[in-house]
């Protein structure tokens, strides 16, 4: 079968390509029907990622979050129409860790080909069914990337959960904040940021703080640093300066340079620093769950799209990025390619 | 109900190789028209395919599609005519003769030798097909055409914003057919020799309706274009 491929081919450069695809037993052909940009996909878009990296991993089909519908599934369990989550995680099956932190897991718009692709072929496991075709499933990613650091969280935390704080006032501050809300309904849960109009969409906190203005002797249990790039040194220097002892510091921000940490306060006050990177399947099959059974959450993630933009031609797909760049928080793609 | 006509009743005149209809070629690692026939058996709207070959070739276009399978999707072989507007009007009535045609009824008419047509294509021309009728896919031309009847001298210079050239996908609905080849055989119109079908529909003061192709969507017709669309499904080193 032939397919059509979108690939970044270089710094802002999206092509087609088309490429013979099989379809054997227990494989499920797509095709996406939402589509939502992620910094890590901006990074690669706008050529962030280091000369090296770029030269290794590209040509390659960005995105990772989406939505789709199933066209075909050989084995007759998903009927034509269902509305489904891709998983972009390959996972190796052989492994003692979790899959998704497991070197030999190849992951969608990272180590292969994305999402913005006509058909998208996997194996039925890789797909995660959904009530509807809502645009808000488009965010299960995201979602499920949250809760796997809760997970993460979780196992760790030995201290109170009365506060927490949030830093980086974007998409996934954002959904970070929320999760919290819904999981801890009585903490106070605080954000900082810099961006005065981002601040603002984050209703459902206790309260929003400047980074630069930071109330005197304020303090948090815990901690999610989901700023990245250059500010996730200052956030951290912040985190670990306010946090109560014993707490913990979830890293979700990416930094594409090497930060410094202040070690002598994260052994003075006994601190844990919990590493968290993507999800694996049991976490959308999570994400699903969450996002289809609290409206009240639907409502807040609705709030969180940016903009959608109808994907009809291939220019419109630069245009996906492009408008990205401006948008405070989440673009969306409709995929009528 | 929405049926698609897979037209592949071309000999591969072209093709220098005559012992092989163009469809039956490999394309990658399976023949042209298996291709072609993927992309609408995944379609959600066309319910029934009927392929039209050469009377020669249809046992060998059963072997075929067989081996490969078709997804689930119900397929019917049978012969078609002299032109492509012939084989149109066999697929036609053999849609008349085993089912009656509805007047909500549509066909999907595609070269079986066009295997990079994609489901917008598919769908807009369905969609289009519902409320019009009638439907082409078109491209518009990078090529300035001009009009010379002896092939020597030239007798025009279309304006190149009005020039477009006809791909496949081409919709109909099935009353709309009917219609018109009643029309063309009232007129004594000998569909032999017409091989544009839409030249039929404007003849007989039908509107057609027209849906964006893609530079993509190429006819495999002579050698060329086979090297040509076998290396673009290659995966080139870094």
């Amino acid at each position: 079968m032939i397919n059509r491929i979108y690939r970044l081919m270089d710094t802002k450069r999206i092509d087609m390509i088309q490429r013979e695809i099989s379809y054997g037993s227990d494989l499920v052909i797509a095709s996406p029907q939402y589509v939502s940009v992620c910094a890590a996909d901006q990074r690669y878009y706008q050529g962030k990622r280091k000369r090296e990296i770029m030269r290794e991993k590209l040509p390659m089909a960005l995105i990772h979050e989406a939505t789709a519908v199933v066209m075909y599934d050989s084995g007759g369990i998903f009927s034509p129409g269902t509305a489904v989550v891709p998983i972009p995680l390959l996972p190796n099956k052989k492994t003692s860790v979790k899959p998704n932190y497991d070197e030999q897991s190849e992951f969608c718009s990272s180590g292969c080909d994305g999402f913005l692709r006509d058909y998208i072929v996997m194996p039925r496991e890789r797909f995660v069914p959904i009530c509807d075709d809502s645009i808000i499933y488009v965010f299960s990613e995201l979602v499920s990337v949250v809760l796997n650091a809760f997970e993460g969280f979780e196992q760790s935390c030995i201290t109170r959960c009365d506060s927490f704080g949030v830093w980086g006032d974007g998409s996934v501050g954002y959904v970070v904040c929320l999760i919290l809300r819904c999981f801890f309904p009585n903490a106070k849960i605080y954000i900082f940021g810099k961006t005065a109009r981002k601040l603002h969409r984050f209703s459902f906190t206790d309260a929003a703080f400047f980074i630069d203005n930071i109330p005197h002797g304020l303090r948090i249990d815990h901690a999610f640093e989901c700023a990245g790039g250059v500010g996730s040194e200052s956030a951290l220097r912040q985190i670990i300066q306010i946090i109560h002892p014993q707490g913990c510091i979830n890293l979700l921000g990416v930094s594409e340079e090497e930060i410094c940490v202040n070690t002598r306060m994260v052994l003075d006050k006994g601190l844990k620093l919990l590493g968290s990177s993507r999800s694996a399947a049991d976490d959308f099959y999570k994400a699903v769950r969450l996002i289809g059974e609290n409206a009240v959450c639907q409502k807040y993630l609705e709030t969180l799209i940016s903009e959608v933009i109808d994907i009809r031609v291939e220019s419109d797909i630069t245009k996906l990025f492009e408008n990205d760049i401006l948008n405070d928080f989440k673009t969306i793609g409709r995929w009528l390619l | 109900m929405i049926y698609a006509a897979i037209l592949a009743a071309g000999l591969g005149v072209r093709m220098h190789r005559q012992d092989l209809p163009k469809p039956f070629l490999d394309l990658g690692s399976k023949p042209v028209i298996i291709h072609t026939l993927e992309q609408f058996y995944v379609n959600k709207h066309v319910e029934h395919i009927i392929v039209v070959t050469a009377d020669t070739w249809r046992t060998y276009a059963e072997d075929l599609i067989s081996r490969y399978g078709t997804l689930g999707k119900k397929v019917t072989v049978i012969h078609g005519g002299e032109s492509k507007t012939e084989s149109i009007k066999r697929a036609v009535e053999y849609i008349g003769e085993k089912y009656g045609a509805c007047a909500e009824d549509i066909l999907v008419t595609h070269d079986a030798i066009r295997p990079f047509v994609t489901q917008r294509m598919i769908d807009e021309n369905i969609d289009a097909a519902l409320r019009y009728g009638a439907v082409s896919t078109v491209m518009t031309t990078n090529d300035t055409i001009v009009v010379s009847t002896d092939g020597i001298k030239m007798r025009e210079v279309p304006r190149k914003l009005q020039m477009f050239a006809e791909q496949t996908p081409q919709t109909f609905s099935l009353e709309k057919l009917n219609e018109v080849f009643a029309q063309a055989e009232k007129e004594n119109v000998k569909l032999g020799e017409e091989t544009a079908i839409a030249r039929l529909f404007l003849r007989f003061g039908h509107e057609i309706r027209l849906v964006r192709g893609e530079y993509s969507n190429m006819k495999i017709i002579n050698p060329y274009d086979l090297e040509v669309a076998n290396a673009l499904l290659v995966e080139r080193e870094k």
